[in-house]
């Protein structure tokens, strides 16, 4: 069901849409786990199930009957931003487990894992503002543990003269 | 065996009194025996000249460190002293990261805030530590004597081994004989030889009973039978059933070597090093405005590793200067008794076991790759640091040590741990996860998926602190209950909902109130809340439940996170 000639098109860089390149800009300022960002990309993929019978990109190529992704890995470690696009197609009845697979590539930041977040596609605009708020509640949560965790460490570290 | 008993109370009580330092200058509690020498390369004391041939006439004199440094730590032969100021930075510093932990604990710091402070600090600290390490002088007190013995043999039928000694590194290997090697130490203050001393140290191997292991049921009941016909008569009821009470405890207090009682077993242990005839050297330092130590040091020791082939089973007796033990084929049961000597400082692992782990009062750090069950009781205070006794405005203080800590890593079969106060963390546990951690926090990592199984998390005051994977949040339902203390959470409410509860506590039969979150079941009765609190009971006392993770405090804080 898939259409690989997505994946060979030879045409050059898709064209990135309005509200893909503004989850990029907001993704990257985020600092979340792989698996939050899993799962807050899983509920935009639950929340826009609605399938997707066409997407124009440059050439002017159309997917048929297949669901289709864009999928943005967006790794921001503080500050610093790169972007890892790829166009893929996966049948509908495997949509579910090509995120997951597709969306676990994690960068290490100082501070916390950072890295990936996924974009569908229609009504993204909706839940961003959500989403936002998720992230950032999901970060402190994990970020005071890990700082938590880190004194710690670092305490018993250097209160051992032992080694 | 009363005697035996009074005997091993006598033996710890006169292990600390010996230890006991006077001040000279500056107050330092020598809080451990010295320990070995870790620092190596470390530059022996300029300045000053050391004459080993003079240090018994300088007994009575302190040894001059370089004056105002400060004791960094103790060595098996001298001590570590480097420049006061350094230190004292150094230890401020220190106190300022458990000052933001404290912060970062009460809320009152953001992430953000905090990982500045800590990046800071952590900075800083490796600065100092830097200079620290370039400035330390190490002061010699006596000189080391070392000789090494070796043995070979074939463990018995049993396939058992016994290990009693003071510093102990068991060690798996494929060859089919097990290889002793004694590191011997003597030390010295003065230019008498010291090869008597060195001989009086030997390996002692015995095929045998365990003696260690306690009696039979019928020898115990012949011994009864015994006091009772010569003593008995003459005790009154009262007097009789206070003696059984200790005969009772006593004989439990041996259960833990039930497997070898009646078994004829290797049996490895250290002659020489026993409190009678290890001679007692007297050291002195000082440092002109600043530190100086008075005290006392056993003159001999031993390190003896043991290469053992797979086996049913290790026991290891003692080892309170040190043990690691690596990579061993079978089980293994460590208990405290019966050491001569300990180090406060001293390491204390295990690191790969196929098979099952028993400890007992024993100040284990580190638990790794084992392929079996682990089983800890320890409810003593093993932690030093920080500990003493000051005096301020006419007050006198008593301070506990910093928590211990003990890491947890890579189990298959499951854990069942009980302690007074450390720092525990656990991570990659499979099988069922039971821990009582008192008065001390927990860290706990889920990254897998957790065992169907009755797990429990307690503690009365401290944290306790879980980090789930989706995976391991999905396996099994999840309660966080406090009585007093707090609750925190990443997962929203109609995942993890709150509750708070008022009613009895079955285990006290006091009322309490109980809040906190729990995993949302689908399509369950509206009332079936109601039956947390016998489910409370049954965690507090660990007794048989439905599967599920509970993490339980009294007034401990719990945080769960899910990744």
């Amino acid at each position: 069901m898939s259409d690989p000639t997505l994946d060979s098109r030879d045409d050059g860089d898709p064209i990135l849409p309005n509200e893909l390149a503004t989850l990029i800009e907001r993704a990257r300022q985020r600092t979340a786990s792989p698996a939050m960002v899993e799962r807050l990309a899983a509920r935009v993929l639950e929340m826009t199930a609605e399938p997707v019978t066409e997407v124009k990109h440059r050439g002017g190529r159309a997917s048929g009957n297949s669901r289709v992704y864009w999928l943005c890995a967006v790794a921001a470690s503080i500050g610093v931003i790169f972007s890892l696009r790829s166009w893929v197609t996966v049948p509908v009845e495997h949509a579910d487990v090509a995120a997951v697979e597709l969306l676990t590539q994690p960068v290490y930041s100082p501070i916390t894992t950072v890295s990936l977040t996924q974009v569908g596609y229609l009504r993204i605009h909706e839940d961003l503002d959500r989403a936002d708020s998720q992230v950032e509640e999901v970060s402190e949560g994990l970020a005071i543990a890990a700082v938590r965790h880190e004194i710690q460490v670092t305490l018993e570290v250097f209160y051992d003269w032992s080694r | 065996m009363s005697t035996k008993h009074c005997n091993k109370w006598f033996s710890s009580v006169a292990l600390v009194g010996l230890w006991l330092c006077l001040p000279v200058n500056r107050i330092v509690l020598a809080e451990d025996p010295p320990s070995n020498p870790t620092f190596k390369g470390s530059p022996v004391i300029t300045g000053i000249k050391i004459d080993p041939k003079n240090l018994a006439d300088r007994q009575e004199q302190a040894i001059q460190a370089p004056p105002k440094h400060a004791i960094l730590s103790n060595t098996l032969n001298g001590w570590q002293f480097v420049p006061i100021a350094l230190k004292q930075e150094y230890d401020t510093t220190l106190k300022r990261l458990e000052s933001l932990q404290v912060e970062v604990d009460a809320g009152r710091v953001s992430a953000h805030d905090a990982i500045a402070d800590l990046a800071e600090l952590k900075g800083l600290l490796q600065s100092l530590r830097a200079k620290i390490e370039a400035s330390r002088v190490h002061v010699a007190g006596a000189q080391i004597n070392e000789q090494t013995e070796t043995i070979e043999f074939e463990l018995g039928p049993e396939k058992r081994l016994a290990i009693t000694a003071n510093q102990v590194r068991v060690v798996g290997w494929k060859d089919a004989k097990v290889k002793v090697e004694l590191k011997k130490i003597v030390l010295s203050v003065d230019d008498k030889p010291v090869d008597d001393q060195l001989k009086a140290i030997h390996i002692v191997h015995e095929h045998g009973p365990a003696k260690f292991a306690g009696q039979t049921d019928a020898e115990w009941q012949a011994s009864e039978a015994e006091f009772m016909a010569k003593d008995g008569a003459t005790l009154t009821a009262e007097q009789l059933a206070g003696r059984r009470k200790l005969v009772d405890e006593i004989r439990q207090s041996f259960a833990i070597h039930l497997e070898l009682l009646s078994k004829d077993i290797d049996q490895l242990s250290v002659a020489g090093l026993d409190y009678e005839s290890n001679p007692i050297i007297t050291t002195k330092v000082n440092s002109e405005g600043g530190d100086g130590q008075w005290g006392s040091a056993r003159q001999r020791y031993a390190e003896m590793t043991v290469f053992v082939p797979a086996c049913k089973s290790v026991c290891v007796r003692g080892a309170k200067r040190g043990l690691l033990v690596e990579d061993l084929h079978g089980s293994l049961t460590i208990v405290e008794e019966d050491s001569t000597d300990s180090d406060a400082r001293g390491r204390f692992e295990v690191q790969g076991l196929t098979g099952n782990l028993t400890c007992r009062s024993f100040p284990l750090q580190l638990i790794a790759n084992v392929k079996g069950h682990i089983n800890v009781e320890s409810f003593s205070e093993f932690g030093v640091e920080g500990a003493g006794t000051s005096h301020r405005n006419d007050m006198r203080e008593m301070t506990p040590a910093r928590p211990y800590s003990v890491s947890v890593n890579d189990i298959t079969d499951g854990v069942d741990l009980r302690f007074g106060r450390v720092n525990l963390n656990l991570k990659n546990i499979a099988g069922k996860i039971d821990v009582e951690n008192e008065y001390g926090d927990t860290d706990f990592v889920a990254t897998g998926k957790l065992t169907e199984a009755a797990h429990r998390i307690v503690s009365q005051s401290g944290r306790i602190d879980v980090k789930l994977s989706d995976e391991a949040w999905n396996a099994v339902p999840v309660v966080a209950v406090t009585n007093h203390g707090g609750v925190r959470t990443n997962i929203d409410r109609q995942q993890f909902s709150d509750f708070h509860l008022s009613g009895p506590d079955k285990h006290s039969r006091v009322r309490r109130d109980w809040s906190g979150f729990r995993k949302a079941i689908e399509g369950e009765d509206q009332l079936a809340i109601f039956n947390l609190l016998d489910r409370f009971d049954a965690v507090s006392e660990s007794k048989s439940r439905s599967n599920g993770l509970d993490l339980m405090t009294r007034s401990g804080r719990i945080a769960i996170v899910r990744e």
